[in-house]
């Protein structure tokens, strides 16, 4: 295999918005900096936005302050929030929007020129194209270099410092070798961890990118970063079968979530985010089931915007509606999703300073990889990378170590260990058996689907057991390509998270949020929990930490 | 839920394999007999990126029938200024959408 090695100023892991963003961001502010993203796919097409993206979820409408959104996403999220990760990307958020828009991102207007909301936090745009637009934003700068198609699998870590990553591409026989004076992962949030809805052929008809396996949190987890509330699993509500968001039949037609006896039940069990999920699952437990949004009173226009709306998101819905009639016809099916782990919906991530430094000096974090502010969507991911690149820039100013003579032996040793896996028996367990244990025995035993997501501590127990044999397991499966190397450390990346995932369960012990985390042995919240589950991985084990909330207006940073 | 290639309108230009965000498209063959192949189908998300990218039309996508797939298909023409959709069913289109790509969504 042949073996490459780039070295930069900053490398960017992960090309997709925050990663991008962040590499045009740190160019602009420093144009001599040697700044590489590492993309696993091709950044113009990677990671959430591939398919395009259907409003910008998070934005300060007219009259409307920061203020108003962290009141929101803390709201929400039942106060398991950082208040000044949220305050400062909220303060970003309007001048990326701007940027998105010189960019060339289509963005609806009204007669005045201001952008039309879309409730009070969304605005409306053509975002068939938005990753495409980020893409070129980073490219478009001197000196960005971008890998694509290298699938990144270990940081270059010693003595709490970085200095780097290996991996691998998903093609052809080629291992790369980073080394850098900074490193900002921005790898996305983890799907795949529990048994999906679809578990057949269309396995991947999910709503978080399959491809996006928790890369980021597994490194950042086995390096000994600190990690925060992975108890608040992110279950979304979305079209049965197409997996498609349903916002925008909510909000574009106004469609209510009745059950089958037509009963308008969403106003029953509240209109927080977990809120909805539950709702849904409380009625199809009551036999109240399947639910849906009604559509079938819109109009022949309203019908014809939706199949424009999705084309631009989510074609696979319309498709599906040509083929077996639209939502005139009938209304939408809905159900919850498996959980994921998604630190731009929820507050699960690497804990982090208010300038998004990670408890590994070096290491800064920015979108769903990053933990604390949920509700962060397109454009706080963006003004999180934003952030990073501020601090990063500043950062490289001053003196930072030099590196020592071993990080090239760790990268070689590593190197070497994903070689190794091409001599695994062709008789062993295959991967894909590996993973498909993996997601059942979080669905059965961690709160997934089938359980209508609630779980004991008990059954955690046995989860973790099973996850750690499987942990074995994994490393003798058979790997014939370097696709197959690349689907092998996917498994492994998201063994780790559902370790980490079920530590942080069993050490809520209350219901905080129904459905993201609902723990049968403590139904009810109590006000003991009004703190952060954080965690690190040391000698083979979680060990959990619980931190008292940060404040609005303090500037967070480590300790240690 | 997939994609198919058609071997016969593909020209081997490789763009839908850089573009897969899952890395699903391998090329096959040199030279003329250079094609597109879909390499594993049951990993496909149904972005559609490869869809879009693809110069000659020559892949759709499909529902599959484990969740209710019946065999329509949906394949897409892009230039700079629309994006023509077109979903077909037993060789009869169902319809065709064009979405306007500086329009932005009503919804
Ligand atoms: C289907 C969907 C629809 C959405 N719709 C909206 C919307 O309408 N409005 C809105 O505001 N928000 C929306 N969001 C949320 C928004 O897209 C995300 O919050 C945002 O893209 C997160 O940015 P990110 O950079 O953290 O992750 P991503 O944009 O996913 O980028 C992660 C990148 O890391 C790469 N990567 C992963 N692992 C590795 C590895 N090991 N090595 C190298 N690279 C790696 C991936 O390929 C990808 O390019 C949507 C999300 C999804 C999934
Ligand atoms: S639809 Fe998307 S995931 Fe599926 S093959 Fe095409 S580019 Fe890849
Ligand atoms: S993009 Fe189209 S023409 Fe080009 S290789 Fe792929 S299928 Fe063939």
């Amino acid at each position: 295999m042949e073996t490459k090695i780039i070295t930069a100023d900053l490398l960017i892991i992960g090309g997709g918005a925050a990663g991008c963003y962040a590499a045009k961001q740190a160019a602009l502010r420093n144009p001599q900096l040697k700044i590489v993203i590492a993309e696993k796919a091709d950044v113009r097409r990677s990671g959430c936005l591939a398919a395009g993206v259907n409003a910008l979820n998070a934005y300060i409408t007219k009259g409307k302050t920061p203020d108003f959104y962290v009141d929101y996403a803390k709201n929400d999220a039942n106060g398991i929030v950082r208040e000044d990760l949220l305050l400062t990307l909220s303060q970003r958020l309007n001048q990326v929007t701007a940027d998105l828009e010189k960019m060339g991102l289509v963005i609806l207007k009204d007669e005045n020129g201001d952008y039309v909301p879309r409730g009070n936090r969304n605005i409306k745009i053509n975002g068939e194209n938005i990753k495409e637009i980020l893409a070129k934003g980073a490219r478009r700068q001197r000196h960005v270099k971008i890998v694509n198609h290298v699938n990144i699998t270990d940081f270059l870590v010693q003595d709490q410092q970085i200095y780097g990553a290996v991996g691998f591409s998903p093609k052809d026989q080629v291992a790369y070798t980073f080394y850098a004076k900074a490193v900002l992962v921005a790898t996305g949030g983890a799907s795949g961890l529990y048994r999906p809805n679809n578990p057949g052929f269309s396995k991947h008809k999910m709503w978080y990118p399959p491809f996006n396996t928790g890369a980021g949190y597994a490194m950042g987890i086995r390096a000994g970063a600190e990690m925060t509330t992975f108890e608040m699993r992110f279950i979304a509500l979305r079209c049965k079968d197409t997996i498609a968001p349903t916002g925008t039949i909510a909000q574009g037609v106004g469609a209510k979530q009745i059950n089958q006896l037509g009963e308008v039940y969403e106003t029953k069990y509240g209109l927080k985010t977990s809120e909805r999920v539950y709702g849904t699952v409380q009625e199809n437990k009551a036999g109240r089931g399947p639910c849906y949004l009604k559509t079938t009173d819109i109009t022949d226009q309203q019908e014809q915007d939706l199949y424009h709306a999705y084309l631009n998101m989510n074609p696979a819905q319309t498709l599906r509606w040509l083929e077996n009639g639209g939502p005139k016809t009938h209304n939408v099916e809905i159900e919850g999703t498996e959980p994921y782990i998604v630190g731009g919906h929820c507050a699960s991530g690497y804990w982090v300073s208010t300038d998004r430094q990670t408890t590994i000096h070096g290491l800064f974090a920015a979108g769903d990889v990053a933990g604390g502010a949920p509700q962060k969507y397109v454009t706080g991911a963006l003004a999180e990378g934003d952030i990073a690149a501020e601090a990063i820039v500043a950062q490289l100013q001053t003196n930072y170590p030099p590196q020592p003579a071993t990080i090239a032996q760790q990268a070689d040793a590593l190197i070497q260990r994903g070689l190794a896996y091409f001599e695994n028996d062709p008789n062993n367990s295959s991967i894909a058996t590996v993973e498909q244990s993996m997601q059942a025995v979080m669905d059965q035993y961690a709160g997934g689907i089938s359980q209508y997501y609630g779980y004991t501590e008990a059954g955690l127990k046995i989860a973790a057991n099973k996850i750690k044999q499987l942990q074995q397991t994994i490393e003798q499966a058979p790997v014939t390509n370097m696709h197959a190397l690349m689907s092998l450390y996917e498994v492994k990346e998201r063994l780790v998270v559902c370790l980490c995932v079920i530590a942080h369960l069993a050490a809520r012990k209350e219901t905080r949020w129904h459905s993201f985390a609902e723990n049968l042995d403590f139904p009810e919240t109590d006000a003991q929990f009004n703190k952060y589950v954080n965690s690190i991985y040391k000698d083979g084990d979680i060990q959990i930490i619980y931190r008292d909330f940060v404040k609005r207006d303090d500037v967070y940073e480590h300790s240690n | 839920m997939s994609i198919r290639i058609d071997p016969a309108k593909c020209n081997g230009c490789g763009r839908c394999a850089e573009i897969c965000p899952g890395n699903l498209i391998q090329m096959v063959g040199s030279g003329k007999d250079r094609k597109a192949q879909m390499a594993y189908p049951d990993e496909c998300w149904g972005c559609m990126s490869c869809v879009k990218v693809c110069p000659v039309q020559a892949i759709e996508f499909y529902i599959g029938s484990d969740i209710g797939g019946q065999g329509a298909s949906l394949t897409a023409a892009v230039s700079k200024k629309e994006i023509d959709w077109t979903a077909c069913k037993d060789g009869c289109i169902l319809q065709q959408i064009i979405t306007e790509r500086q329009k932005a969504n009503k919804y």
